[in-house]
């Protein structure tokens, strides 16, 4: 996980209000970006980030990490039990989807994989993107769950299992069924 | 691309969402809004667990300590007025609390607290009215009430009424394992206690001529005496006790201040005369003996406790509790006419012949009531009345006006106005009712339309009926749902296979 925000200026404004609106337009995009991983769905994405920076405007002043402290909040309340029976992801089934910025990639991979992750347990998608998005290690996904490394180490083997159930197609990005997928970082993940 | 290309491929597929103008603030402020509202509910919550939990003098007396207005506004604890405006406040708090959770508008969430809080008054089982219970009531009740069970009435240790108006029983009172269950009647409304005794006190004057007879109201309606079973405070709900309570009392003056007990041999029990005593000070005043063996059951005080009426053997006596020899002349096989005889100016007594006990299956006569001058023990003008019928209850009540006294005959309570031979009704007993007495101090009350009875907030009974019935059942559900949640759970995992 990339580290902590820090105030751009060398002197940040005492006013908690100004380093609050700044520490948004620095953050906001890379946590979008987790809160609608873990969602699926964009309505329940931006009220899941909403959530997670109301509370952290609330603590602003007490806080001497500030983005730990909403990535926290944003996978707590991603796999909390309340938040779940509130929410009814919708399994959306589409044609197209627009293409990313960046040029052309795998769009019916990507579709196939957006659809295969919305089937996941709560649990599960937020392990494999903390694990292979935010490329956090076991003990820091761990950590910011609240669980055993243990237990991170098998969500993740069950997430991928799953995975491969759903979209056999995805069985050469997913890797070997032992959860060593083909990443970026190969070696990292296999030796973590 | 691997995976996490991927990952962020699919993320990067929305733009991120603007923040609202005035976010840090407003959620500051929000978050300020239901700490304050936590905070109030948290209070609210104390002050009505202090008030249904009745300690020491139960919530009656929490509220006698309080200005007379707020008395009478917590004095019925969450049974009245205090009750519906906490449930206003609880539904309105928790409808703010509510309004963080996501796509809920706040209309609909008040409107959803306010149907749940309807739904859960509405639940409450008819005539407890846990909400509320009629209050401020003048008068006695035209027909007094008459359920199919009395079990789940509260009983009024639990849900102390209040002075009452009545008392009443039979066999449409008495259970199965409640022998004895006596139903009181609140002086202000039609709120109704039950108490569950063995032995009904009321059923004395039945086998009367078995056992003897006492008052078991006091003249205000508040304290009422259970025979062998104690003296409770109606108010308070516990029992009286102390110097002076360990006997029955067995005549009250009107004016409550002075009452009458049976003296008692300490070798056997058995009674040697009577006693009158001052409540306030704790002293007696009199002390009557025995002349002879064969005195009877009854004593009457007069209203301004000066006088004691007693029957000894073949005479009545009146003595004066000052001291002084008693004016006496023969019964002639005529009874006073309980504890109540006296009549309001203290000149005249209800006598009355019953040919012999009802229920004992022995054959009896038509019973009968006169009112006799208390210096001579003749009848007065007016005051012999038409034979009633035989083998029915007679149980004098007391006097509704200066020249009308009020008996229970059998099914009914009867008014014999001097001067008049037949009767006229006052109630009719419900059926199944055999035995009535009625607070002195309300006879004189006018009569009013009955309201929808309440039975005070759900018999402990209940609750155990439910907790044995509906715990077994929470728990079959609770473990079916977790199981079915598990289940579905592990066919969303996929299991270890792959």
């Amino acid at each position: 996980m990339s580290d902590d925000w820090v105030p751009p200026a060398p002197n940040p404004p005492d006013d908690p209000l100004v380093r609050f609106e700044e520490f948004v337009r620095a953050r906001t995009a890379s946590l979008w970006h987790a809160a609608y991983l873990l969602t699926g769905d964009r309505h329940h994405a931006e009220d899941l980030l909403q959530t997670a920076l109301e509370r952290t405007a609330v603590r602003w002043d007490r806080l001497d990490r500030p983005e730990a402290y909403v990535r926290k909040v944003l996978y707590t309340q991603a796999v909390s039990w309340w938040r779940r029976r509130q929410r009814r992801v919708p399994e959306v089934l589409v044609d197209a989807t627009p293409e990313p910025p960046g040029g052309a990639g795998e769009p019916e991979v990507r579709i196939v994989l957006a659809q295969a992750l919305r089937r996941l347990t709560a649990k599960q998608r937020a392990v494999l993107v903390l694990r292979f998005y935010e490329d956090c290690t076991e003990e820091e996904t761990a950590r910011l769950l609240g669980v055993a490394p243990g237990t991170v180490k098998s969500q993740t083997r069950h997430a991928l299992g799953r995975l491969r159930q759903l979209a056999p197609e995805l069985a050469g990005l997913l890797g070997d069924p032992d959860g060593t997928p083909t990443t970026g970082r190969d070696e990292k993940v296999a030796t973590r | 691309m691997s995976l996490r290309e991927h990952l962020r491929a699919i993320a990067e597929t929305e733009p991120p969402p603007a923040l609202p103008e005035g976010f840090f603030i407003r959620s500051r402020r929000r978050a300020r809004r239901r700490r304050l509202a936590g905070t109030g509910l948290l209070a609210i919550t104390v002050v009505a667990a202090g008030l249904v939990v009745p300690h020491g003098g139960g919530p009656a007396a929490v509220g006698a300590a309080a200005a007379p207005m707020l008395s009478e506004l917590v004095g019925a604890g969450l049974g009245g007025p205090l009750g519906w405006a906490l449930l206003a406040v609880l539904l309105v708090l928790l409808a703010v609390l509510w309004r963080e959770l996501p796509g809920r508008s706040l209309l609909r969430r008040l409107a959803t607290a306010a149907v749940v809080g309807s739904l859960l008054v509405l639940a409450a089982p008819p005539g407890t009215a846990l909400w509320g219970e009629p209050r401020g009531r003048v008068g006695l009740p035209d027909r007094l009430a008459a359920p199919e069970s009395w079990w789940s009435a509260a009983e009024l240790q639990q849900s102390p009424p209040g002075p009452v108006a009545l008392v009443y029983s039979g066999r449409a009172t008495h259970g199965n394992l409640e022998e004895g269950r006596l139903v009181l009647l609140a002086a202000d409304g039609d709120r109704y206690r039950i108490l569950d005794v063995f032995s009904d006190p009321l059923e004395q004057l039945v086998h009367e001529e078995l056992a003897s007879t006492w008052p078991v109201l006091s003249p205000d309606g508040r304290l009422l005496s259970a025979g062998g079973y104690g003296v409770y405070d109606l108010v308070t709900g516990t029992q009286v006790n102390g110097p002076g309570w360990e006997s029955v009392p067995r005549a009250w003056s009107a004016d409550g201040k002075r009452l009458a007990r049976a003296t008692t041999d300490p070798s056997d029990g058995s009674q040697t005369g009577w006693q009158v005593q001052d409540l306030a000070s704790g002293r007696t005043l009199r002390t009557i003996g025995y002349d002879e063996p064969g005195g009877g059951a009854t004593v009457a005080l007069s209203p301004d406790g000066a006088r004691i009426a007693v029957e000894q053997s073949d005479r009545i006596a009146v003595y004066p509790v000052a001291g002084g020899e008693p004016v006496a002349w023969p019964r002639d096989g005529w009874r006073l006419g309980d504890s109540t005889a006296w009549s309001p100016d203290g000149r005249l007594l209800v006598m009355v012949r019953r040919a012999a006990c009802v229920g004992c299956g022995q054959p009896t006569g038509p019973s009968e009531v006169r009112v006799v001058d208390v210096e001579t023990g003749v009848t007065v003008t007016g005051g012999s009345f038409a034979p009633l019928a035989a083998d029915v209850a007679i149980r004098v009540q007391g006097w509704r006006a200066p020249d009308q006294l009020v008996v229970q005959v059998g099914g009914a309570v009867e008014v014999f106005t001097l001067g008049r031979a037949a009767p006229s009704r006052l109630l009719t007993l419900p059926a199944g009712v055999s035995a009535i007495e009625i607070a002195t101090s309300r006879l004189a009350a006018p009569l009013r339309p009955a309201e929808p009875a309440t039975y005070g907030p759900p018999n402990l009974f209940l609750w155990l009926a439910v907790g044995v019935c509906g715990v077994p059942v929470l728990l079959a559900a609770a473990t079916a749902w977790s199981i079915a949640r598990r289940v579905r759970g592990r066919a969303r995992r996929g299991g270890d296979a792959v």
